[in-house]
């Protein structure tokens, strides 16, 4: 039987590359819910905070971080991914060389293997492989440090009540709900590119097998149809499933013991050196913990037959898988129903109905709209009178300039008069010291004139 | 005219932020008011601090005025007492300058008569 070729990883991998979509409608939507986070801090603060400088702040401590934070998850998830892909499609091929698919319990049995392998094993061990994002309490610790250095940042700034808080807790869990709601879209891109892409091939892979059996004893043999998603809404699908077809009767029994559904997750564990193999029973404790995350189910294989299917149909259960591929492959009965098309009809069920908004949005809207006018008009208010003020100061200025200008003349004026009084003062001791000096000349004469007339 | 001018100007408005979702936009809006109140913020408290600047100097300014003027009451205060003295002085000049006048002629007799008594004693000799 043929293997399931290279080409299979490397497709998935293409598909896989579909997460840096995501990723950027992440980072977008991080970016707008921190800006608003920002404007509704700011609006808090009576605008005491910068604005421009602490959005700028949140972008770089925040919402750039924060992508780092989640890309390099992400990649890493990526790679433990493509190494269980790896492994699986290594399995995958050993069974095909293993198996001899001559009897439809041959058959039927490696379909159900397959079945269990894709529907829970490839799933457990993806979840096994993979450490959570959030821990229990529904953070990241990484995320949660940058978050509170940016609060504490803000404190340094200003006084941060417990409405700010509020605002930042509910940042947080919108940030945790956008988070997890991508990671979860990644995740189940992933599994779905996988499933997806190993089906189509094994389809192919079984129908040559089939052919040949065919050719061989064509009355006696059935098609192997594997199918994925059988939708419900679609009448004709179910009753086909059970609907009589041509068996493959003479099939060979399969030499290799056939895995069944109702082997457990621990039967295919993941060695460090990367290798898949059932029997390691060493693994169990490793991994109990993170088998309780649960598995999301992907669509399974299916064989139809003449007899009642052994595999009963979850319609329900495949119901809920929303995002698995939708795979059909031809069977012999869709052959004979050419000449009539399945049309699925309307279905009554409107779930916009259910949905009801917490307000009337004509409501909302206008009260958004007199809000944001009444914004408005503040700011034009004081605009106004910013500028009658701005007018009064300039006037104010004048007034004070003038005031300076005049007080500066009147002291230079003042300072040459001092400097006159402070001249005329010398000039007046000069001719003091020249009159006492022609009287000290004379006194000497005058006083001996005295003392004679005294003595005579 | 004008009506087609505002028609274009609506027209224009509508395109430029056509590109927007309505988050986007609502976000921007909200942005643009913040950074206008923000922005008038800014310069109301600059104009606080124009106004506290100038009160300041016109409070230092009124200050000079009232120093301007005492100093100033000093001076002629000043100017009036050396005015005063220098009256007083040149009259005491002039007093002292009619009396040396007057000792003039007494101090020439005196030193006539020295004179005489040096030249008599010696031809009686």
């Amino acid at each position: 039987m043929n293997k399931l070729s290279s080409s299979v990883l490397e497709k998935v991998s293409e598909n896989n590359n579909e997460y840096r979509t995501i990723l950027r409608n992440l980072n977008i939507n991080i970016d707008e819910r921190t800006s608003s986070l920002v404007s509704e801090l700011v609006t808090k603060t009576g605008y005491t905070l910068d604005f421009s400088k602490s959005l700028s702040d949140a972008k770089d401590n925040i919402v750039k971080p924060v992508s780092r934070i989640i890309e390099s998850y992400v990649i890493r998830d990526l790679r433990s991914v493509e190494t269980v892909n790896e492994q699986f499609i290594e399995k995958i091929n050993d069974k095909l060389d293993n198996t001899d698919m001559n009897s439809s319990e041959q058959k039927e049995n490696f379909v159900n293997n397959l079945n269990s392998l894709l529907n829970d094993k490839y799933l457990e061990i993806v979840k096994i492989k993979r450490i959570d994002f959030l821990n229990q309490d529904g953070e990241n610790a990484e995320i949660e440090e940058k978050i509170e250095s940016y609060v504490q940042n803000i404190r340094s700034l200003v006084m941060v009540d417990d409405s700010m808080l509020e605002l930042v807790s509910s940042y947080k869990n919108d940030l945790y709900g956008m988070v997890k709601k991508s990671i979860d879209e990644i995740s189940n891109l992933y599994q779905n590119n996988f499933v997806n892409e190993v089906n189509s091939n094994l389809n192919g892979i079984i129908d040559d097998s089939d052919e040949d059996v065919i050719v061989s004893s064509p009355e006696e043999f059935k098609p192997f149809i594997p199918e994925m998603n059988i939708m419900p809404e679609v009448p004709t699908f179910e009753p086909n499933i059970d609907a009589p077809v041509d068996v493959l009767t003479d099939i060979p029994e399969i030499n290799e013991e056939p895995l069944t559904t109702q082997t457990t997750a621990s039967d295919f564990s993941v060695t460090p050196n990367g290798s898949v193999n059932e029997d390691m029973d060493d693994s169990k404790d490793d991994t109990s913990e993170e088998n309780e995350l649960e598995i999301t189910p992907i669509a399974p294989i299916e064989i139809k037959s003449d007899d009642a299917p052994k595999h009963s149909y979850d319609v329900d259960e495949i119901l809920k898988i929303a995002k698995s591929p939708i795979l059909e492959l031809p069977s012999d009965t869709e052959e004979k129903d050419e000449s009539f098309i399945n049309v699925t009809p309307f279905s009554s069920e409107n779930e916009i109905d259910n949905i009801e908004s917490e307000f009337d949005e004509t409501e909302i809207v206008e009260e958004m709209i007199r809000r944001l006018n009444m914004r408005l008009e503040g700011i034009k208010t004081r605009k106004e009178s910013y500028n009658e003020e701005q007018e009064k100061l300039n006037e104010d200025e004048a007034f004070v300039n003038d005031l300076i200008s005049s007080s500066n003349a009147k002291k230079e004026e003042l300072d040459n008069f001092e400097k006159q009084l402070n001249e005329k003062e010398e000039k007046i001791n000069k001719k003091k010291e020249e009159l006492d000096k022609k009287i000290n000349d004379v006194m000497p004469f005058a006083n001996a004139v005295l003392n004679t007339e005294k003595e005579s | 005219m004008v009506e087609e001018l505002q028609e274009n100007n609506v027209i224009e408005a509508n395109s430029k932020f056509e590109k927007y979702d309505d988050m986007t936009l609502f976000n921007k809006m909200i942005l643009c008011l913040n950074t206008e109140e923000e922005k008038l913020s800014r310069k109301e408290a600059k104009l606080e601090e124009q106004k506290r600047e100038v009160e300041e100097r016109l409070a230092a300014t009124n200050k000079n005025i009232e120093s301007n003027i005492e100093r100033e009451n000093a001076l002629s205060q000043r100017k009036l007492e050396l005015s005063n003295r220098e009256v007083e002085l040149n009259s005491k000049l002039s007093e002292a300058e009619v009396i040396f006048l007057n000792m003039k002629p007494l101090i020439k007799g005196l030193s006539n008569i020295t004179n005489f008594n040096n030249v008599g004693g010696s031809e009686n000799e």
